[in-house]
C-alpha cells in the first residue's frame, strides 16, 4: 500500500480496503444476491399468469425485500466492535463504505436483476402487462410510487445498518428487531395514506371505475395513485429525511463511538 | 512513551473503573497488574483509544488515542481476550488488516506461527481456545507496532507454548516498543518484565521500573522472617520477605509478593520504600 494510507486525510483506496475485511460475506452476498432476486422475479412472473399464482407473488416480494433489509448484517457477522474501533482507518472511511454498500450497492444487486426480468418479460409478450395485475401494479405507477418504494426499502435498509454499528452485543438480534419494526411502522404509514386516497377518491367512485373497466386493472390503479400522490410525496419527504437522520448517527456512532 | 495524566473514567451505570491515574509509560515491555475489577482492561481501552476517558488525556508520543486517527492507530494495537474476525484463517485475516499496519513482517509472522506449530491455513473456527491464541498473538507480535497491549496473552496456552511466546516477545519486541500485558499468571512471563503497573480499586499504587524496584527493595526467601522485612508471606515453611535493597540482597523482582504487599496494611511503608522521593 501507498504511504498515504498511514496519513489522516482520506483515502478512498484505504476505503476500499476496509471493505475488503468482510470480503468473506460482502462476496457472498454479491453471488447471491443477484441470483435469488432474478429467481425470484422469473418466478413471479411465471405465477402471475395464474390468478391462484397471483396470491402468491405478495409473498415472493417479501424475499428480494429481505435482502436489502438485512444487507448491513454483513459488517455485524463474525467480527466484533473492538476489531473495528481499533482498526487505522478513518471514521468517515467506514462510514461511506457501509452506508453506500448497504443503501446503494445492495439494493442495486437485488432491484436490477427484477428489473432486467421484468422488461423482458414485458417486451417478450407485451400484452402481459395489460392483462397482469401484479406487473400493472408496479409498472403503472411509476414516477409516481416508484421513488417511494425505492425509498421504502432504503428506510428499514438503514435502520438495519444504524443498529448494527450502535449495538455491542446482540449485533445480529437487535438489527434484525429495529428493521422489523421499521417495516411495520411503514406499512402502518403506508396503510394510513391507502386509506385516507380511498376516503378522499369516494368508495362509490371506486365502485363505478371498477364497473365501467372491468377489462382494464390499470384505471382503478391509476385513480387510487392519483389520490395518494400527494401523501406519497410528504412520506418521501419523510423518507429522505429519515435516511440522513440515520446516516448522521452512523457517522457519529463510528466517529465517537465507546465500547 | 504513553503518558496519563489524571485519567478517571466512568462507565454509564455510574461504576468508576478509573480514577485519577497518572503515569509515564516508557519504552519495554510491563506488567499490567491488579485484581479483578482493578480496570486493568479499562486502561488498556482508554490507551488504545477505545474508550474515552471522563476526564483528564492520554496520549501517545503526543497524540491521543481516542481521536483515531489512523497514523496514531496504525502504531497500535490491541489483542483483546476474545477476538473475532469475518475471515475463515488467520492468514486470510493477516492478508486483509495487515496493510493498515505498515511495520507488519510477514516473515516474522510466518516464523512466529511455525514456532506455535501452526501454518496459519487452518480454519479459525475449529482452532482450540489455545491454538486461536497462539494465532493471535503471533500476528500482534508480527505487526511490530510502537504500542502493543495484550490482555491475559497466555489464557489457554499450555506449558511449552508459554515458553514459546516468551521467546517470540525476546526475540522480536524492539527497544523502541512498548507493551503492556496484563495478566494475572505472572510467573509465565516473569523474567521478562522492564517494568510494572499495579492497580487497585481503579487507582494507580504504581508505575515503576524494574531498575528502580531492585534499586530499593529486595525479595528474599529464609526460614524466618528478616528484621527489617516491612512485608511477608509464608509459603510452605519458607518466608518470602519485602526489604530494603542492599548490595548483599540483591534479587530479582517478585511481582506477585510486591503485589500482595501493596494490598496489605503495610503498603505505605513498601511505597516510601520504593519510592523514596514520596517520603
Amino acid at each position: 500500500m501507498s504511504e498515504n494510507l498511514y496519513t489522516d486525510s482520506f483515502s478512498l483506496r484505504r476505503t476500499l480496503a476496509f471493505g475488503k475485511i468482510f470480503s468473506p460475506w460482502i462476496g457472498r452476498q454479491l453471488l447471491f444476491m443477484p441470483l435469488i432476486s432474478l429467481a425470484v422475479a422469473i418466478l413471479t412472473i411465471v405465477l402471475a399468469t395464474n390468478p391462484v399464482g397471483t396470491l402468491f407473488c405478495g409473498l415472493l416480494s417479501f424475499v428480494p425485500a429481505i435482502m436489502v433489509y438485512f444487507g448491513s448484517l454483513v459488517f455485524a457477522y463474525s467480527n466484533d466492535r473492538t476489531m473495528l474501533a481499533i482498526l487505522p482507518v478513518k471514521w468517515s472511511e467506514k462510514a461511506l463504505f457501509m452506508i453506500v454498500y448497504s443503501l446503494v450497492v445492495v439494493p442495486l444487486c437485488v432491484d436490477v436483476p427484477q428489473i432486467l426480468a421484468d422488461r423482458v418479460a414485458i417486451w417478450l409478450d407485451p400484452d402481459r402487462l395489460d392483462s397482469n395485475v401484479f406487473l400493472s401494479a408496479k409498472y403503472t405507477t411509476q414516477g409516481v410510487s416508484a421513488s417511494w418504494n425505492y425509498l421504502q426499502q432504503l428506510i428499514p435498509a438503514a435502520v438495519c445498518l444504524t443498529a448494527v454499528v450502535f449495538y455491542t452485543s446482540r449485533r445480529i438480534l437487535m438489527p434484525v428487531v429495529w428493521t422489523i419494526v421499521s417495516v411495520i411502522g411503514l406499512s402502518v404509514l403506508g396503510g394510513i395514506c391507502g386509506i385516507l386516497s380511498v376516503v378522499k377518491l369516494g368508495a362509490s367512485n371506486l365502485d363505478v371505475i371498477a364497473e365501467s373497466n372491468k377489462d382494464n386493472p390499470k384505471a382503478i390503479i391509476n385513480a387510487l395513485m392519483g389520490e395518494m400522490q400527494p401523501y406519497i410525496s410528504i412520506l418521501q419527504i419523510i423518507s429522505v429525511s429519515v435516511l440522513i437522520i440515520l446516516a448522521w448517527l452512523v457517522c457519529r456512532r463510528l466517529k465517537t463511538g465507546q465500547l | 512513551m504513553i503518558t496519563l495524566d489524571n485519567i478517571s473514567y466512568r462507565y454509564p451505570s455510574g461504576t468508576d473503573a478509573v480514577t485519577n491515574m497518572t503515569a509515564s509509560i516508557p519504552q519495554g515491555i510491563h506488567l499490567l497488574l491488579g485484581e479483578n475489577g482493578a480496570g486493568k482492561t479499562t486502561l488498556l481501552h482508554i490507551i488504545s483509544g477505545l474508550l474515552f476517558p471522563s476526564s483528564g488525556s492520554c496520549e501517545i508520543d503526543g497524540h491521543r488515542p481516542g481521536e483515531r486517527e489512523p497514523s496514531v492507530l496504525s502504531k497500535l494495537f490491541f489483542l483483546a481476550d476474545n477476538f473475532i474476525f469475518p475471515q475463515s484463517t488467520i492468514n486470510a485475516f493477516a492478508r486483509d488488516l495487515s496493510p493498515f499496519y505498515p511495520s507488519f513482517s510477514q516473515e516474522m509472522f510466518r516464523e512466529n506461527l511455525a514456532d506455535f506449530g501452526l501454518t496459519g491455513n487452518e480454519p479459525f473456527k475449529s482452532l482450540s481456545l489455545g491454538n486461536k491464541r497462539k494465532s493471535l498473538l503471533a500476528y500482534a507480535v508480527a505487526l511490530r507496532v510502537e504500542v502493543l497491549l495484550l490482555d491475559e496473552p497466555v489464557n489457554g496456552l499450555d506449558l511449552n507454548s508459554k515458553q514459546i511466546f516468551r521467546r517470540i516477545l525476546v526475540r522480536n519486541i524492539s527497544d523502541t516498543a512498548t507493551v503492556i500485558i496484563s495478566t494475572h499468571t505472572v510467573s509465565d512471563l516473569e523474567t521478562l518484565f522492564d517494568g510494572v503497573i499495579m492497580l487497585r480499586r481503579g487507582q494507580m499504587l504504581i508505575t515503576s521500573s524494574v531498575a528502580e524496584i531492585q534499586r530499593n527493595i529486595s525479595f528474599i526467601s529464609s526460614a524466618v522472617p528478616p528484621a527489617d522485612a516491612v512485608f511477608y508471606l509464608q509459603n510452605a515453611g519458607a518466608y518470602r520477605s519485602v526489604v530494603p535493597a542492599d548490595s548483599a540482597r540483591e534479587s530479582d523482582v517478585d511481582f506477585v509478593l510486591l503485589y500482595f504487599a501493596m494490598q496489605s496494611p503495610q503498603a505505605q511503608e513498601v511505597l516510601k520504600m520504593l519510592k523514596p522521593e514520596l517520603s
